[in-house]
């Protein structure tokens, strides 16, 4: 017992968190709003705390991480990823519970947090370093090794009003990454930059994990979360619902087997919707070409018709509305947005939008796949990040023997299976 | 508050050097506006209201710009830590809200920042003194100092409680330069405390600008003090600006981050 105790990093205990939804308690937000609450109380007893709404980011959570783990944490919208983060970084207190640290911490919940315009990148380097924790001694002593992994080289003297926003995505990851904590708490800073930028950060990720450093972080990307967690918390509405084996909470996730995905969607009786989230779906149906609900099976080579009805309460020019389909799995095909054509006749408006999109399956291999939601704010933030979005659907293809391919090797391995024309030469 | 204070000093120094950089990094004139904008106010209202007036003291031969000046040195401070601290919170909610520190730490920034920019008005004064006065003393230039630890005690508990109200009350900021306004007329800043009648002075040392204001003429150009022991009142305001500022800091800073 004493000797495992010793072992755990970050201990969690039953915390909760609540939220008034529309801001705080009284929602007066101005002296006026006091004054004119005041004296509507006064005059009318018991009218007030009523409008506020209670939100619990998280319920009684509790989960341990050990020394040198590295725990991805995933979850949908609203499941609580972040306020856990933020919880643990004491940035935020839990309305309940209580949690436990052993060891420096160091979060990083945004990359460049605190980045002044005006500053240039070795001005904003030496305040953010120390804003995350970096004793300046440190700093100075790692500068050079910082710049040269931000590729800034000799724009660090420039203002960071001048930087591209590679630029300065960057620069603060390469002062993250030098950051020396024994616990590191990340949200999603992962996916910035180009490609080429991107391995480089995850490679600094996976050489930190093995370092023997406890990392905690949530992602969306599953691959990442496969490729470096020891362990996976999955939330769901503020409580945990699986923690173990990553391989086996993602398929738990995922829930291709047999859960409850099926071929249309609705939204369950226990669907808690972000409160703030732009865009809510409605309904979801899968559809023959001729506009029936399809069967058990779909026919290799026949069209699938996703159809599916969202509100978009807010209208933003970046938003960007779409499909993601996944196999069995959990590999990720392909993303199809309602921008991708040039010339598209389908506009986005606020209020019920009721959109259809031809799903092909002639490269498709026999078995079941799933169709997910999959909505953002171009390049900026997920609203519905398609691993996670409750939207979704799920189809069975099989090949009858009606269509041209061999129908021998229903396993093969491979996601797709196209059809191409061999020829000897 | 003070633990903190020791551990966190690193960023303490990054955020004042921060506000301070920011605050000159794109005027033209630089740190010259911080003598430059008093010096001018102090000319026109040596030209103007006071049209050589010798500021209550006419045997002196000082001219009214020069205790104009002291008085201005210290309400810009008093002013300029007030606003700046009192949107302390509100203004780095982009680094309150992803990272960990102790939040009283822009405040106390603030504060400090503004000592940099009281320093470099105050050498001005150092070149106004000899060319308009002729006996002054110098050693009385060590009043500044104590004068400063007043307000500057002062200035961060009263911002730091306005601070922590503006993060819930979003209309201070249309109520602060009025406040402030206010304060200005109520303090003897550009005319001696002997314009008004004595039983007006305890309430004109209610704030501590008074006794940084009085004490600093006194002991520099040897101006006459009147009541000193009115200060007391001051010295009450610092500690209660002080213990008001801190506790109503420290009762709200565990769930402010969910309003910001």
């Amino acid at each position: 017992m004493s000797n495992s105790r010793k072992n755990i990093a970050v201990s969690v205990n039953n915390i909760s968190k609540r939220y008034y939804i529309g801001g705080t308690k009284n929602t007066n937000n101005t002296f006026r709003d006091t004054l004119v609450s005041t004296v509507r109380g006064a005059l009318r007893p018991h009218k007030n705390e009523e409008h506020s709404q209670e939100f619990w980011a998280l319920k009684d959570v509790s989960f341990d991480v050990y020394k040198g783990e590295t725990l991805g944490i995933i979850g949908g919208n609203g499941a609580g990823k972040s306020t856990i983060l933020k919880i643990l970084s004491r940035i935020t207190q839990p309305t309940e519970g209580s949690f436990e640290t052993v060891g420096r911490v160091a979060s990083l919940l945004e990359v460049g947090t605190g980045f002044h315009p005006e500053l240039t990148g070795r001005e904003n380097l030496y305040f953010n370093g120390s804003i995350l924790g970096m004793p300046r001694k440190e700093i100075d002593r790692r500068f050079n090794e910082i710049v040269d992994f931000a590729e800034i080289g000799k724009f660090i003297d420039t203002p960071v009003k001048f930087y591209s926003s590679g630029m300065s995505v960057r620069l603060g990851f390469a002062i993250a990454a030098h950051l020396d904590p024994e616990i590191l708490i990340i949200d999603e800073a992962l996916a910035v930059g180009d490609v080429a930028f991107q391995n480089k950060c995850i490679e600094k990720m996976r050489s930190t994990a093995r370092t023997g450093k406890t990392v905690l972080f949530v992602s969306h990307s599953m691959y990442i979360i496969e490729e470096l967690c020891d362990r996976v918390l999955y939330l769901k509405n503020g409580k945990v619902i699986e923690a173990g084996d990553p391989a086996k909470v993602m398929s738990l996730y995922l829930g291709t087997t047999k859960r409850d995905v099926g071929r249309s969607w609705k939204p369950p009786k226990d669907y808690i919707d972000k409160p703030d989230n732009p865009v809510r779906p409605v309904e979801m149906l899968l559809q023959t070409s001729s506009g029936k609900p399809i069967g058990e099976f779909v026919k290799k080579g026949d069209t699938v018709i996703a159809d599916f009805q969202i509100d978009i309460k807010k209208m933003t020019s970046d938003l960007s509305v779409g499909l993601s389909i996944f196999n069995d799995v959990g590999v990720h095909l392909y993303r199809t947005a309602v921008t991708d054509q040039k010339n598209s006749t389908v506009s986005l408006h606020e209020g019920r939008n009721h959109l259809q999109v031809s799903l092909p399956t002639q490269d498709l291999l026999d078995g079941p796949y799933i169709v997910s939601l999959d909505c953002d704010l171009y390049k900026k933030e997920w609203i519905h990040n398609p691993y996670f979005s409750e939207m979704r659907t799920r189809f069975l293809v099989k090949n009858d023997g009606s269509h041209p391919i061999t129908a021998w090797d229903e396993e093969r391995e491979g996601a797709y299976k196209p059809l191409l024309e061999w020829r000897e030469v | 508050m003070l633990r903190e204070i020791v551990a966190y000093r690193e960023l303490i120094y990054y955020f004042t050097w921060r506000e301070f950089k920011v605050r000159y990094k794109q005027t033209v004139v630089g740190i010259l506006w911080v003598v430059l904008q008093p010096l001018v106010f102090a000319l026109i209202i040596d030209l103007t209201l006071l049209r050589g007036h010798a500021f209550g003291v006419s045997k002196l031969h000082v001219p009214a710009l020069v205790p104009v000046y002291i008085g201005l040195l210290f309400w810009n401070y008093f002013e300029q830590t007030t606003n700046n601290a009192s949107n302390s919170l509100i203004g780095n909610q982009g680094v309150i809200t992803k990272v960990f520190f102790p939040r009283f730490i822009p405040a106390l920034s603030a504060a400090i920042s503004s000592l940099i920019d009281f320093f470099f008005a105050s050498l001005l004064l150092l070149a106004l003194l000899p060319i308009f006065v002729h006996h002054f003393s110098p050693l009385g230039l060590l009043s500044l100092l104590p004068c400063l630890v007043l307000l500057f005690i002062f200035s961060f508990g009263f911002g730091l409680w306005l601070g922590t109200l503006n993060v819930k009350y979003r209309d201070l900021k249309y109520v602060l330069p009025f406040v402030m306004r206010i304060l200005m007329f109520a303090s003897p800043i550009f005319y001696p405390i002997t314009f008004l009648p004595a039983k007006y002075w305890p309430i004109l040392y209610l704030n501590p600008v008074t006794s940084a204001a009085e004490l600093s003429r006194h002991f520099i150009l040897g101006f006459p003090l009147h009541e000193p022991r009115y200060m007391l009142l001051s010295l009450a305001t610092t500690v209660v600006a002080l213990v008001v500022g801190v506790w109503y800091f420290h009762t709200r800073d565990k769930d402010f981050v969910d309003i910001l």
